[in-house]
């Protein structure tokens, strides 16, 4: 009997210790996760487009995950984007944000403490936009010209690259900071030679107001990218809720990611109020699951090395940012474990193509 | 007439210029009233203490305020690279045009309305509702009327000028003693020395409160144009610097900013001391 005794109090022991361990891992879950997206639809519009996230807030999928411990979701849309992101990140505003490489690496370079989760979009597109009546004929032309650009926006970067190509800087321009609804007004009117923009300005072009000089033809190379950051605060304090959050966003990008969903998705991104037309034209010939892959692959990794390196050599931040340890893999590995989606996605080269 | 000439009366912020300082000559005596000039620079001395000691603590994280030598070290990367000698140059030639147009335009209308009633009471509706509309309510129209370039912004300013001057030189003539304009009448004063004599002398603080509060508002409406739609200029420098998040390139430039704003009210008052010996004070 003494050896059956000590096995039932082993397991006794074992069981307690199981009790406590669990106790001690099973985090209390915030009451409010904050959400800041760099980003705004159009008229004030608390709708973002082309990102995967999109997907997560329509079908809200983050209010289904935390329903269950009564954690409240607050989206939080900002007309300035990634400037004002990242004064919300600074005055500890937003848990989770959404922003673009050149503010991501910005943020990095104050010393705001955050971790790279995933991106939210992988791949996009810029135009050089010119009154219709205009001269212009190719980017080298806007030598001299007032252009505008949305300053510090990851745009600033892309424009700034397309700039370079042709041996040109943002010194060589009358650049003039105005946000994405700014441009397409000003060039309309002709206040401005030049603008860079993005494919919601489709409409001008209809209206036979503008024409594009360039397009970067889904380019990677004049591609950005945006991705989810999470303040390292809250890392910290709540490294599950930092999973069930990468966890809902996966889901997300993995519904854009099926061919059979593309209607689905614009329908999502036309509440931003952007025509539904506007996002057939743009994605047209392209693969949602590749635009919107979650991976943290060679791809996205050299994307972020390129803003950090592109951000000094452009002069956008005084010293070299490191990157090292800002990429957090645990929680999308285990998202993709979780919700077996290990071969959903093929992980892309540093150059764009498919690695093998 | 009454309301608008008490409406200027307020408008004019008497408070904006200090006449005498309120120091008994029996308190500020000897080594006090040598110290007196340094005074005003007590509360700044403490807040950059304040903001020494903030940052110095690490109380306020870096990224929200930086440190005071942080932000004299982007100062001096700011004059070394040229661009703030640069884009402070625009933006003084830019006051300088609205400043000067809005000035004059602000004299002549105010000097219209307190002189003819019949012209107060043609233009005091439309001058009013002018003068109710912000700047930044201005902005959105006037860009689609004179697009974003040089045209806008010295339209802006004039406006924030023409407003305050307008009013005090309104009030100013209104304002001169009527014994004095019968004085005048008795020594049979023509109506140029009338106005030389009498009424210039007896208006003229109140015309130089209007042109020192004239000048601030023209350099805040300046940076807030040139916040918003600009790709050269004081207030573009310190946009530019806030997008990219260079917290201490855009504190440096406040305190410029905040400095030229200082400089500016200093001449006026040296103008104002020096046409006051010229013409006679009378207030």
């Amino acid at each position: 009997m003494r050896g059956g005794k000590s096995f039932r109090l082993l397991i006794l022991v074992l069981l307690s210790e199981f009790l406590i361990f669990s106790w001690a891992h099973a985090e209390t879950p915030p009451q409010v996760i904050r959400i800041g997206v760099a980003a705004e639809g159009l008229g004030g519009r608390q709708y973002s487009y082309r990102l995967s996230l999109d997907v997560v807030r329509a079908q809200q999928l983050l209010e289904k995950e935390f329903a269950s411990s009564g954690t409240k979701i607050e989206w939080h849309y900002f007309k300035a984007a990634g400037p004002a992101v990242s004064e919300a990140l600074a005055s500890h505003q937003v848990d989770f944000v959404f922003h673009g490489d050149l503010p991501s690496v910005i943020v990095r370079s104050t010393g705001i403490r955050t971790r790279y989760l995933l991106p939210l979009y992988a791949r996009s597109n810029i135009y050089v936009a010119v009154p219709i009546k205009s001269q212009i004929r190719s980017v080298a032309d806007l030598k001299g010209k007032v252009v505008s650009n949305f300053r510090g926006t990851a745009t600033q970067l892309v424009a700034a690259r397309v700039l370079n190509s042709v041996g040109l800087s943002e010194r060589d321009l009358h650049l003039v900071n105005l946000d994405t609804a700014g441009a397409n007004a000003a060039l309309a009117t002709g206040q401005v030679d030049g603008a860079f923009v993005m494919f919601n300005s489709f409409g001008l072009k209809d209206q036979n107001l503008i024409r594009y000089v360039f397009s970067s033809d889904w380019q990677p190379r004049f591609s950005a990218v945006g991705g989810l950051l999470v303040t390292e605060e809250f890392a910290k304090e709540y490294p599950q809720s930092v999973d069930r959050f990468v966890k809902a966003v996966v889901q997300g990008a993995w519904f854009a990611g099926k061919p059979q969903n593309r209607q689905a998705v614009y329908d999502i991104w036309a509440k931003s109020g952007i025509p539904e037309d506007y996002f057939v034209r743009e994605y047209k010939g392209q693969d949602l699951r590749t635009v919107l892959s979650p991976l943290d692959d060679d791809f996205i990794v050299a994307k972020y090395r390129a803003a950090a390196a592109d951000a000094l050599k452009f002069g956008l931040v005084r010293k070299p940012v490191d990157l090292n340890g800002w990429i957090d893999r645990g929680p999308l590995n285990r998202a993709l474990v979780t919700l077996h989606l290990e071969h959903f996605w093929t992980p892309t080269a540093a150059d764009g193509r498919p690695a093998t | 007439m009454t309301d608008l000439s008490q409406w200027a009366q307020s408008g004019a912020r008497p408070g904006l210029r200090i006449r005498r300082p309120a120091f008994s000559p029996a308190v500020a005596s000897g080594a006090l009233k040598r110290l007196r000039p340094l005074l005003g620079w007590i509360v700044p001395a403490v807040l950059l203490l304040a903001w020494w000691a903030a940052a110095n603590s690490h109380l306020v994280p870096e990224e929200i305020l930086p440190a005071p030598a942080t932000v004299a070290q982007a100062f001096s990367t700011l004059i070394t690279s040229g661009d703030l000698q640069s884009n402070l140059l625009i933006a003084l030639g830019r006051v300088a045009y609205g400043f000067g147009a809005g000035a004059l335009a602000g004299l002549a209308f105010g000097a219209g309305m307190a002189f003819s009633d019949g012209f107060a009471r043609f233009v005091r509706p439309t001058f009013l509702i002018i003068s109710q509309i912000p700047v930044l309510a201005w902005l959105p129209f006037l860009m689609l009327l004179l697009g974003i370039g040089e045209a806008l912004k010295i339209v802006l300013v004039a406006k924030s000028v023409f407003v305050p001057v307008a009013l005090s030189t309104f009030a100013g003539i209104r304002g001169v003693p009527v014994r004095w304009l019968e004085l005048a009448r008795v020594l049979q004063f023509g109506r140029w020395k009338t106005l030389r004599r009498v009424v210039l002398p007896a208006a003229l603080p109140q015309l130089f409160n209007g042109l020192r509060y004239g000048l601030t508002h023209a350099w805040m409406a300046l940076v807030v144009v040139e916040l918003l739609a600009s790709y050269e200029g004081i207030g573009y420098l310190m946009i530019y610097s806030r997008q990219l998040f260079q917290l201490d390139v855009m504190v440096a430039i406040m305190l410029v900013i905040g400095a030229v704003g200082l400089l500016f009210d200093r001449m006026l008052a040296l103008g104002e001391a020096w046409l006051t010996r010229r013409y006679g004070g009378a207030s």
